[in-house]
């Protein structure tokens, strides 16, 4: 443990402390509950660009480590650390809260007090999820960020909010429960082959479960993340949730946790599980792209501009879903890349919402039009995000997009699992993957011109003030890192490669090794007391005395169907 | 980046920091400023582009001329954009006698546009946007002739869209132009679909983007590989970028876009048809020359499309009654001439009547422009008429254009077009179908009849006879102001010179010493895949004279029909019998619009729709998530109290349930073998599973039924008295939860020894393994 470790601990506790010293001014207290919640997310961010001054871009491993041991009998550990790519969630996290605090100035004006301490409790357990190093501890964190979005949600939310909230409780919940029993199976099953009872995740991602049992936790573990992400056609509680939450919600929703269904995915199942991944590559994939072009189609003929907003969500996590499932360098980055490009574009455009709706309320395409000739600020800062949202070069939508596209082309190449019994099937899901160009321009510019362009013609736009200056300030940093992003993605990508290509080079080199051998019948001693076998042989021997040759054989065939 | 070279990027950051400007503070700038910077800074790039070639680039290319220099190009690499694993794509520009010709062009005509567009634009209330969003293009397109490798290129490929979209709906209060707006950006999307696609091929095959390096040997030797259908890669790579190229320079099927563009501001019409955009597809294969080098299927399907592009917007033109309806058509058509140029191989003739091109083209719209302005905002070219005398600058650089781009003698379009007509007429490649050569130039020649025509049909019906407007028209029609028409008188002087740069090369005027210049600047930058066939300096002359009688007929045919407003035989035609319905058929631009609509637009609004409403409202929505919470609400009905909405009580739950997979998932099987040695001795083994609980676990038997432990341990052996059946136990401790579980069985003693058990013993080894 270096003498940095004391970061990311902090940048746990801060806002939790925030949200504590929130709590303790006197409910009338409005300003300094957004005062106080502003400068802890603030200084949160602060923290986290320590961290990221402190973090070594060309390290492969993880950073920052800090290891507490939590509950010694069953080797729970409270151990968080960063590597390349969760570094940059964690910074996009710290990021938006400082901006979704101060958008939600006017638009959220009872119960201050808890909807900052909500927000800031939020925070805490999202940058946890993105950290924990601990299986335990990250489905803690996991769960722990499900309730302030249900309260989000049900407290702050519009007209239909209990039925989108426990909508999302219960899609959330149905995966995460049974992803709960693939971690006591893994834990248990590590146990058992090492002796050693842990749910420390570098050591969990030593081991190389049956092929049987990798199927089925991946197959768990994937339905859990699929769901976050969402996946098609596990997507719709994401319209329903978005529409109804405050737009504050609907950033962190967009903005962060739906990237935790990818994070989870790339860090846990796929790490854990290779042999499952392999299988369900080709499959999630598919998935992957019927998303890309199902949510565009599906935006397309929405009359409500969040749901549009929502949908198209769904289709750019597609993009993020593809990537990683290609298992290439590029495709991998590129979903990474991806996920920080939505992160900032799709908040801009759940913002961009924000500011009509405060001043509207409503969010029916058809009320609107023309609006540009009355807000032209407002219309220059909500055509950039919105060309960002569409990938155009020079903007930060566009390297993520392309990247994974490029990944889907060569994919099948580079890695023999899964993929090459598909081979001309990359090629055409990078064709059909690609079609979300010309569908993102279909819907946003529709959407845009829906909104800005035409006449003028609704008497009650026509009053309309422009953006004010406080909410210039909350698009700014946005609008400044979608350019930052698309005119120089290359420290981003630099950044999380060495990490990037960890992963890769772990997964590969796990499908080749022999599979891990549990005792199954248990020994005993002349007393007749049972005991766990006293030295397991090594997993290589052991597959090797048992069926070796055959086993090997098996699964070289199972890679090559 | 190499202080050393000359700096090329200014050329674009010029233009780019005056659209940063214009955009951003631009509101609150005097117009005066607005104009200064918006103007300032093309001139200033076209300063720094003229200068660049001037030194530099001229000493490298004299020097690599001489074998001096290795490549006669100047190349400049500000930094690295994308890098991730071997993908590495540079900011890298390129200047050589391709791209400087292709800058040139852009900065000069765009330059001249600007200074147009300060008269004509006077009156704009956003004036500064205007100018922002046409600096913006400027930069857009000097970023893709620049660009050093395809994803660069790209960039600028896409901004240029972008701006288009910008600029075609700028008057955005009627729906129709933001609608055309949102329709051009659709539809280069299209194609910017297959040009991505493209890119990853091409980095897939030969692990580079760069130009320099699709010269180098290895990646022409990987461009030949076989990749699908029997096809090498340059065929599939060529066409998926020729198709990104039909997007942005409107061929078909992706022209749509372009007639309905000039809903923008005029101005803005003349920038996209001559300087910027369109010509961008033609470029891009000129520039890309070394892979189309390697596949003439992928050339031939160029050409064919080039060639009937030219001729189906030339005959749409014929019909049209608004100017600029016209001229866009017109475009399309020249288009493909260019199109069809580089197809064969004709690089050289592509890229010079791109050039005459962009000068008569733009100088059309922008006299369209001054022609509109003057007839109080209408097109009309069947209300004009006679306005020869009252708009004398925009009449004489008009009828410069006009005798341009029908080809007459010597204004530029001529040479340019000829050496076009000259190029498919000897083109013939490897696998091509016989006389496609010939039959391609027969479309052209055809389409080179219908634009002479076309384009005198619109002189005539707009300057000669008597106006047929109304009164209050008339009295307003007045000269455009000397900002509008030095612009012009520019371009028409450029034009009626600019075709001496291409003389063709006949044996008895390079004799003399008389050659062609654009053909040696350009050769160095581009390698045609083609060797055109032998022809003689007489074949050439008939070419070119066939071609110059084609058009002055159809010039003449063009006085006759139409010189005092629509003959009236002609509205005879027109209006009746079988040619009326020709007629109709034409002018309505053969329904494309309409056939677009039926077969792509609402089949996709449907599907759009029914998707949405089926799959996610009903099947999703309705049977798989709304059906089993159907199912839980019954049950729920039982344990209502449960549900009492406290969170921290479905946590409990939570905890609760997981405590009970746990619990159910580590609790093992418990089984035995036995298996009989001797008579009346039977072995037992116990079969317990994996799982936490079998740890410090503890068995114990119980052979006489009596409920005591007979025996205790894995594998026991007991001696039964008698023969026949017993009821054998197995009780288990779990080491966990430490309790009693116990399984029995009856089994078969006999007083001889059996081997019946064996068997079961090695299926129980074999279930073991498998886990």
């Amino acid at each position: 443990m270096t003498d940095t470790s004391f970061v990311l601990p902090l940048l746990l506790a801060l806002p939790v402390l925030g949200a504590i010293l929130v709590m303790l001014v006197p409910r009338e207290e409005h300003g300094l509950h957004r005062g106080i919640g502003l400068v802890t997310a603030l200084a949160t961010f602060g923290v986290a660009l320590f961290a990221l001054a402190l973090f070594d871009g060309e390290e492969a491993g993880f950073q920052l480590v800090f290891d507490l041991e939590w509950i010694a009998a069953l080797g729970v550990h409270f151990k968080v650390g960063v590597d390349g790519i969760s570094i940059w969630l964690v910074m996009l996290t710290a990021f938006l809260l400082p901006i979704v605090l101060l958008a939600a100035h006017r638009s959220v004006s009872h119960r201050v007090r808890d909807f900052v301490a909500i927000m800031l409790v939020l925070q805490t357990a999202m940058i946890g999820a993105f950290v924990a190093l601990d299986l335990f501890l990250f489905y803690v964190f996991w769960e722990v960020m499900l309730v302030p979005m249900y309260l989000l949600i049900g407290v702050w939310g519009g007209k239909r909010r209990v039925y989108a909230s426990i909508k999302f409780v219960i899609y959330t919940v149905v995966g995460s429960m049974l992803m709960l029993a693939a971690i006591f199976y893994v834990y248990v099953q590590h146990g058992l082959t090492t002796g050693e009872y842990t749910t420390d995740l570098v050591q969990l991602r030593e081991l190389v479960l049956p092929y049987g049992a990798q199927v089925w936790c991946f197959a768990v573990f994937a339905l859990a993340f699929a769901i976050k992400v969402p996946l098609f056609p596990l997507h719709t509680w994401l319209p329903d949730a978005h529409v109804e939450a405050p737009t504050a919600g609907s950033v962190i929703l967009a903005g962060v946790l739906l990237k935790l269904g990818i994070y989870g995915l790339l860090r846990f199942a796929m790490p854990l599980f290779p042999l499952g991944a392999a299988e369900a590559a080709p499959f999630i994939a598919i998935l992957a792209v019927a998303g890309i072009i199902y949510g565009a189609l599906v935006a397309f003929v929405q009359e409500d501009i969040k749901k549009l907003v929502a949908y198209s969500s769904v289709s750019h996590l597609g993009f993020c879903s593809l990537g990683l499932f290609t298992l290439t360098v590029q495709g991998v980055s590129g979903s990474i890349f991806a996920m920080l490009s939505h992160g900032l574009t799709t908040s801009g455009l759940f913002l961009a919402i924000g500011v009509l709706y405060e001043r509207r309320h409503t969010r029916r395409l058809s009320e609107f039009g023309g609006l540009w000739k009355q807000m032209p600020i407002f219309a220059a800062l909500f055509l950039i995000v919105t060309l960002g949202s569409a990938g155009v070069p020079g903007l930060s939508g566009f390297v993520g997009e392309f990247l994974t596209v490029f990944g889907t082309f060569i994919a099948g190449e580079t890695f023999p699992a899964g993929w090459d019994s598909y081979l001309p099937a990359p090629k055409l899901l990078a064709a059909f993957a690609a079609t979300g160009v010309i569908l993102g321009a279909v819907y946003l510019l529709y959407m845009f011109q829906k909104t800005m362009f035409g006449p003028l013609d609704n008497e009650r736009n026509k009053s309309l003030p422009d953006v004010s200056r406080r909410e210039i300030t909350v698009f700014a940093p946005l609008i400044a890192m979608i350019f930052v992003m698309g005119i120089a993605p290359r420290p981003f990508l630099q950044t999380a490669e060495p990490s990037v290509d960890r992963f890769l080079t772990m997964y590969e080199s796990k499908l080749t090794q022999p599979e891990a051998v549990t005792p199954y019948a248990v020994e005993f001693d002349e007393q007749g007391n049972a005991h766990r076998r006293e030295q397991p042989a090594a997993p290589g021997d052991a597959a090797a005395e048992r069926d070796g040759a055959g086993d090997a054989e098996a699964r070289a065939e199972r890679t090559q169907r | 980046m190499d202080a050393t070279q000359p700096p090329i990027y200014l050329i674009i950051l010029l233009p780019l920091l005056g659209a940063v400007v214009n955009l951003v503070v631009g509101r609150k700038l005097s117009r005066r400023f607005v104009s200064v910077v918006g103007v300032g800074s093309v001139a200033a790039s076209l300063a720094v582009t003229v200068s660049i070639i001037a030194g530099p680039l001229w000493a490298q290319y004299t020097a690599a001329q001489a074998g001096e220099a290795a490549s006669p190009w100047l190349q400049q690499t500000l930094y690295t954009w994308i890098e991730t694993g071997d993908l590495r794509i540079e900011l890298a520009f390129r200047l050589d006698t391709l791209s400087a010709l292709m800058a040139l062009i852009v900065t000069f005509v765009g330059f001249l546009i600007h200074v147009y567009s300060v008269g004509y634009m006077h009156d704009e209330p956003r004036y500064a946007a205007y100018f922002g969003y046409l600096n913006l293009f400027t930069a857009s397109m000097l970023v893709l002739v620049l660009g050093e490798n395809l994803p660069v290129m790209f960039i600028g490929w896409e901004a240029v869209g972008l701006c288009s979209y910008l600029l075609i709906g700028f008057w955005f209060e009627k729906e129709k132009n933001a609608d055309a707006g949102r329709k051009a950006f659709v539809v280069n999307r299209i194609g910017d679909f297959a040009f991505i696609l493209g890119m990853c091929l091409l980095f897939y095959a030969t692990g580079t983007l760069s130009f320099a390096d699709f010269q180098g040997p290895e990646a022409q030797r990987n461009l030949l590989e076989i990749f699908m259908w029997g096809e090498p890669v340059a065929t599939w790579a060529g066409i998926l970028l020729f198709i990104g190229a039909c997007g942005k320079t409107a061929q078909i099927p992706l022209y749509v876009w372009l007639p309905d563009a000039m809903a923008g501001p005029t101005p803005v019409s003349a920038i996209i048809h001559g300087a910027t955009m369109v010509t961008a597809g033609v470029y891009m294969v000129a520039r890309m020359s070394y892979m189309y080098a390697s596949s003439t299927t992928a050339m031939a399907i160029v050409a064919g499309i080039g060639a009937v592009t030219a001729l189906f917007s030339a005959i749409i033109a014929l019909a049209q009654s608004d100017l600029k309806k016209v001229l866009a058509y017109s475009t399309v058509s020249q288009l493909g001439f260019m199109v069809t140029a580089v197809g064969v191989g004709a690089y050289v003739a592509g890229i010079f009547h791109l050039l005459t091109h962009a000068f008569f083209k733009a100088g059309l719209f922008l006299c369209a422009g001054s022609i509109i302005h003057a007839m109080s905002g209408s097109g009309d070219i069947m209300k004009m008429g006679g306005l020869r005398k009252r708009l004398p600058l925009t009449h004489i650089s008009f009828l410069a254009f006009c005798l341009a781009i029908a080809g007459i003698f010597p204004f530029s379009g001529f040479f340019s077009k000829d050496e076009i007509l000259v190029g498919a007429l000897t083109a013939d490649a490897d696998g091509w179908w016989m006389y496609y050569g010939e039959f391609l130039w027969l479309l052209l020649t055809l389409a080179a009849a219908c634009t002479a025509f076309y384009i005198f049909r619109v002189y005539f019906l707009v300057f000669s006879g008597e106006s047929r407007a109304d009164a209050a028209t008339q009295a307003h029609i007045h000269e455009s102001p000397p900002l509008v028409t030095l612009p012009l008188l520019v371009l028409a002087a450029c034009t009626a010179v600019l075709g001496f740069v291409g003389i063709p090369k006949l044996g008895f005027l390079q004799d003399i010493g008389v050659g062609n210049a654009i053909s040696a600047w350009l050769d160095s930058s581009v390698r045609s895949g083609i060797v055109p066939m032998e022809i003689t300096d007489g074949g050439k002359l008939r070419v070119m004279g066939l071609v110059l009688v084609v058009a002055i007929s159809a010039v003449l045919t063009a006085r006759a029909l139409y010189a005092r407003g629509v003959s009236p035989r002609l509205e005879a035609w027109t209006s009746r019998g079988p040619w009326a319905r020709v007629h109709k058929v034409v002018s309505d631009k053969f329904y494309v619009d309409e056939l677009y609509e039926l077969i792509v637009l609402r089949p996709f609004r449907a599907l759009a729709r029914g998707l949405f409403v089926f799959v996610d409202r009903f099947v999703i929505d309705t049977v798989f998530v709304a059906g089993p919470a159907k199912v839980v609400d019954l049950v729920g009905a039982a344990v209502r109290k449960v549900q009492n909405g406290q969170v921290q009580r479905y946590l409990a739950a939570i905890l609760v349930g997981s405590a009970a997979i746990f619990f159910l998932a580590s609790r093992p099987a418990i089984s035995f073998e036995h298996e009989q040695v001797e008579p009346y001795e039977v072995t037992f083994e116990a079969m317990v599973d994996a799982g936490p609980a079998s740890v410090d676990a503890e068995i114990e038997w119980d052979f006489l039924g009596d409920g005591e432990a007979d025996a205790t341990g894995p594998e026991v052996s007991h001696r039964f008295s008698r023969s026949g059946e017993h009821e054998v136990t197995m009780r288990f401790r779990d080491g966990v939860f430490g309790r009693w579980r116990s399984v029995s069985r009856t089994i078969e003693v006999a007083a001889q020894e059996e081997s019946q058990g064996a068997g079961a013993r090695d299926r129980g080894a074999e279930r073991g393994s498998r886990q």
